[in-house]
């Protein structure tokens, strides 16, 4: 197991294409991070340059102290486990396990024993002797996986590796992965576009956006102190309110704007809105124009003027409730700037 | 990691030998026929061209007509749903895998004038009043021959081509239609031929242009007979190069037909791409 | 929806239709192959012989170099199916998968060359095989038939080969094999059905090609089957009767019959994946 440093990545493709524009974060041993962003973000091809996949124009990766930037991917001591699996269709599911061991000629007696380990982490046992296309999607993801660790490389690369699953099943399976990797405590590096796989197996969510990192921290720290506009969009469900502070002022609501109102947007998560069926103290009415229950939970869209926000709810909302009083938590309030996005404490 | 340079040298390389060999025996040939081409000024007065010229022309719009519908009808027919279908595919296939010049021969024994099947099944259904029918004898007769052999050999062909044509038009178009109150006709006329056009073109261009520069079939069953009315222009290669020895006007004749043939695709290319405006 | 009993009839008449009239004329050289002699030349002819015989299966193989010719067909066939998909898998993969500047341009080009009939080809080619002393030796056959099937079998293996999931490629990479590595152990076991398909595509255009064959080989001993027996007929043809010939004829297209019948599928996948050639 190793620390896996990215230095200063830019690629691009063709004359104009910025894929990378000076990519740097780190991973540190037995941590699993994260790359969350939108398609088209840059985080595969991210993840296959470090993988040496594809090279960079420039920057430099080191694994463990090693700088391997110029390096074939079979020199790296990685393991990568594909979207769509990539397992060998010709050959049997212990073939597929072993064959990066074989390759690098590990005697027989060995290649054997780790794959069983493998395998019964795993629970492939049964199944050593078929062929992957005998195999369901979800075992094909297992087979995957126990290739990839059978290897015990200094970092496992793994590329959307729930994406081809039923949502039943990639929920089952984030669970198994999590505890597997806190198992085997190895380095790990996870591209998703699923906020949930990010925040849920990570220790440390890298979030890109066209090219650039937009945040690196724990996913408390993401979730809850947002850099920018873009992640406190792209994580939450539904995503966060943000309003220009005028039009929040306007609304009759008096939170402490840090600076000019007028530079300033106020951001905040639905489910934080204090909100209420009865009037209470300084909140403000609003009109109830949409609301979606999911069972658990409520989402309303609520109107006040121009003023629109969505709230979160745990539970039930009257079906004749057509007025609701907010108030704004003011402990939970994000503040950004209207002109660069970024937040601003 | 190689350098971008030598990487992509390797890259190619791996295609060297096929371009090597193709270069060799596709390319080099093309140029050199340029090359020791002569007897240009003999050309406008060689009636032997006019002539195989026309006989390769209508022997080419005979056969890809016919091999069109034929093999449309055959197309439809072998994607039904039926029992045994791989068999009945096997026995399509079976006149496109024979032997051309070895089954011209079996042609040639249907046709024979005396003891040949042919007229023998006309007489019987009635058709003629002889059995003894001289087929290869005469210039329209041994033509109609050398036609049918053909279409025998290729419709197969013609139908697998258009059959994965057909495959690709949706069975909800169809339904659709169906519901819209199209009858089978209509169906045809409205969905199978507009949708199939693309195919249909890419077979003809490419029927046409092996119809065109067809040897083998005519030379074994008619050899060009009869007084040479079925004479076909890679026949007249063939004869001028080989019997008359004369290699410089079979090059200049070589590059009559490229030009025919470069003409013929141009012309179905542009007919097709119209259609498809 | 169930077709009614008209439209069923109908399509089985069809497809009765079909099948007799591709069958009819190599069946009535079955059929003539297995008459004495005497029958052959019946007037009106018969339909089914009399007393079938297969004297003239013997025959043809003591009156003629039948079985060399057999022999020269199958190592010109064989050999060219060889070589072809060596070369052939060679050059797709390079074309599929590896970075080629230009590449697109080179398949373009191979394409439109094979569009183009081999009879435009035959005075020049002659003369560069008669350069290079390859006539009345099977080489002078296997290159050019080679290089005549190449644009097809690359075209195909190309096709088959860009939708082996790159994946799988990269995953091999990861495991540590080379760019032959990958070729060899991952791609080549993967595709080896349509290499296989092409392989036999490629034999029956060997077998059967004719135009080459007759030009290039002069030798009777050198010859192939098609040749050997086409010249049966012309000017000997009264000299050679045609129980003899349909058994020449009936044992030439039996190899490619039985192919036909052990891969109809395989010929079809790859004739409509190929789509272009004839």
């Amino acid at each position: 197991m190793a620390k896996v440093t990215v230095k200063d990545i830019r690629k691009t493709f063709g004359e104009t294409t910025k894929v990378l524009e000076g990519i740097s974060f780190e991973a540190n041993d037995g941590e699993f991070v994260s790359l969350l962003g939108p398609s088209g973000c840059g985080k595969t091809t991210l993840l296959r340059i470090i993988a040496g996949l594809e090279y960079a124009d420039s920057g430099e990766i080191h694994i463990g102290d090693k700088e391997v930037s110029k390096t074939p991917p079979k020199d790296r001591d990685i393991a990568m486990v594909f979207q769509n699996y990539a397992l060998y269709p010709h050959l049997l599911v212990s073939e597929n396990i072993g064959m990066g061991l074989k390759l690098r000629k590990y005697p027989e007696a060995e290649i054997k024993t780790r794959t069983d380990d493998a395998a019964r982490m795993l629970d492939l046992q049964p199944l050593l002797d078929r062929k992957p296309a005998a195999l369901s999607g979800g075992q094909r993801q297992r087979v995957a996986l126990a290739r990839a660790l059978v290897r015990r490389p200094k970092v496992t690369l793994l590329d959307e590796p729930l994406s081809n699953l039923d949502a039943v099943l990639r929920e089952r399976t984030r669970g198994e992965l999590k505890l597997l990797f806190r198992k085997i405590n190895g380095t790990a590096i996870y591209v998703t576009h699923d906020q949930v796989e990010a925040m849920t197996l990570s220790d440390k969510i890298v979030v890109l956006n066209k090219g650039r990192i937009q945040q690196v921290g724990t996913p408390h720290e993401i979730y809850h102190e947002p850099q920018n506009t873009f992640v406190a969009k792209f994580l939450g469900a539904p995503p966060m309110n943000i309003i220009p502070a005028p039009q929040i002022l306007e609304a009759g609501f008096s939170p402490e704007v840090p600076g000019e109102a007028k530079d300033r947007l106020l951001g905040v998560r639905p489910e934080d809105l204090n909100i209420s069926v009865d009037s209470s103290d300084g909140a403000i009415a609003f009109d109830v124009t949409l609301r979606e229950a999911t069972g658990a939970q409520t989402v309303l869209t609520i109107k006040a003027g121009a003023l629109e926000l969505r709230a979160n709810l745990s539970g039930d909302w009257p079906i004749n409730g057509l007025k609701a009083f907010v108030s704004l938590p003011a402990d939970k309030l994000c503040w950004f700037d209207a002109s660069t996005k970024e937040a601003c404490s | 990691m190689k350098d971008e340079g030598t990487q992509v040298w390797i890259n190619w390389s791996f295609a060297v030998p096929a371009l090597v060999l193709m270069g060799l025996v596709n390319v080099i040939p093309i140029g050199q026929a340029f090359y020791f081409a002569d007897g240009f000024s003999a050309l406008p007065l060689d009636t032997r061209l006019v002539s195989s010229l026309k006989n390769t022309f209508v022997f080419t719009l005979a056969t890809v007509l016919i091999e069109l519908v034929l093999g449309l009808a055959m197309a439809m027919v072998l994607l039904k749903p039926l029992p045994g279908r791989g068999w009945v595919r096997a026995a399509v296939l079976i006149p496109w895998a024979l032997p051309t010049a070895i089954m011209a021969m079996a042609w040639q024994w249907i046709f024979n004038a005396e003891y040949g099947v042919m007229g023998d099944l006309l007489y019987k259904i009635g058709l003629v009043s002889s059995p003894q029918i001289a087929w290869l004898a005469k210039p329209g007769l041994a033509m109609a021959a050398c036609v049918l052999a053909d279409v025998w050999k290729t419709t197969p062909f013609m139908a697998l081509l258009l059959m994965s044509g057909l495959a690709n038009i949706p069975d909800e178009l169809y339904e659709a239609a169906e519901i819209d109150g199209a009858g089978p006709f209509r169906q045809f006329c409205f969905i199978t031929l507009p949708l199939l056009k693309p195919t249909i073109a890419l077979a003809v261009i490419f029927r046409a242009i092996q119809s065109f520069g067809v040897f083998d079939l005519v030379w074994v069953l008619t050899g060009g007979g009869p007084g040479g009315k079925t004479q076909m222009i890679a026949l007249y290669v063939y004869d001028t190069v080989y019997r008359y020895l004369d290699i410089g006007y079979g090059c200049t004749l070589t590059l009559v037909m490229a030009g025919c043939l470069a003409l013929m695709s141009g012309v179905v290319l542009l007919v097709a791409g119209r259609e498809e405006a | 929806m169930r077709p009614s009993p008209w439209a069923r009839l109908f399509l089985g008449c069809s497809v009765a239709v079909i099948v007799v009239w591709s069958l009819a004329p190599f069946l009535w050289q079955v059929i003539t192959s297995l008459k004495p002699p005497a029958e052959v030349v019946s007037v009106p002819p018969t339909y089914w012989p009399s007393s079938p015989t297969i004297a003239s299966y013997f025959k043809i193989f003591e009156n003629r170099p039948f079985g060399t010719y057999i022999v020269n067909s199958f190592i010109v066939a064989l050999g060219t199916t060889v070589m072809c998909t060596g070369v052939g898998t060679l050059a797709a993969y390079a074309f599929a998968r590896l970075s080629l500047p230009g590449g697109k341009w080179a398949i373009r080009a191979i394409l439109l060359v094979a569009l183009f009939p081999p009879t435009i080809l035959i005075v020049p080619l002659y003369k560069l095989i008669k350069a290079i002393g390859l006539l009345n030796n099977p080489f002078g056959l296997i290159l050019p038939y080679t290089a005549l099937n190449l644009p097809f079998t690359i075209w195909v293996l190309m096709t088959f080969f860009k939708q082996i999931p790159k994946d799988i490629e990269e995953a091999a990479a990861v495991d540590g094999l080379s760019r032959w590595g990958t070729l060899l152990k991952i791609i080549l076991p993967l595709s080896a059905p349509a290499v296989a398909t092409t392989g036999i595509l490629v034999f029956i255009f060997s077998w059967n090609e004719f135009l080459l064959a007759l030009t290039f080989i002069s030798r009777d001993a050198a010859r192939t089957v098609p040749v050997g027996i086409a010249l049966l007929s012309g000017v000997t043809i009264y000299e050679v009767p045609w129980d003899q010939i349909s058994a020449a004829v009936v044992l030439t297209t039996v190899p490619v019959v039985l192919m036909v019948l052990a891969f109809q599928r395989r010929i079809i996948e790859g004739l409509t994946a190929g789509a272009v050639k004839g």
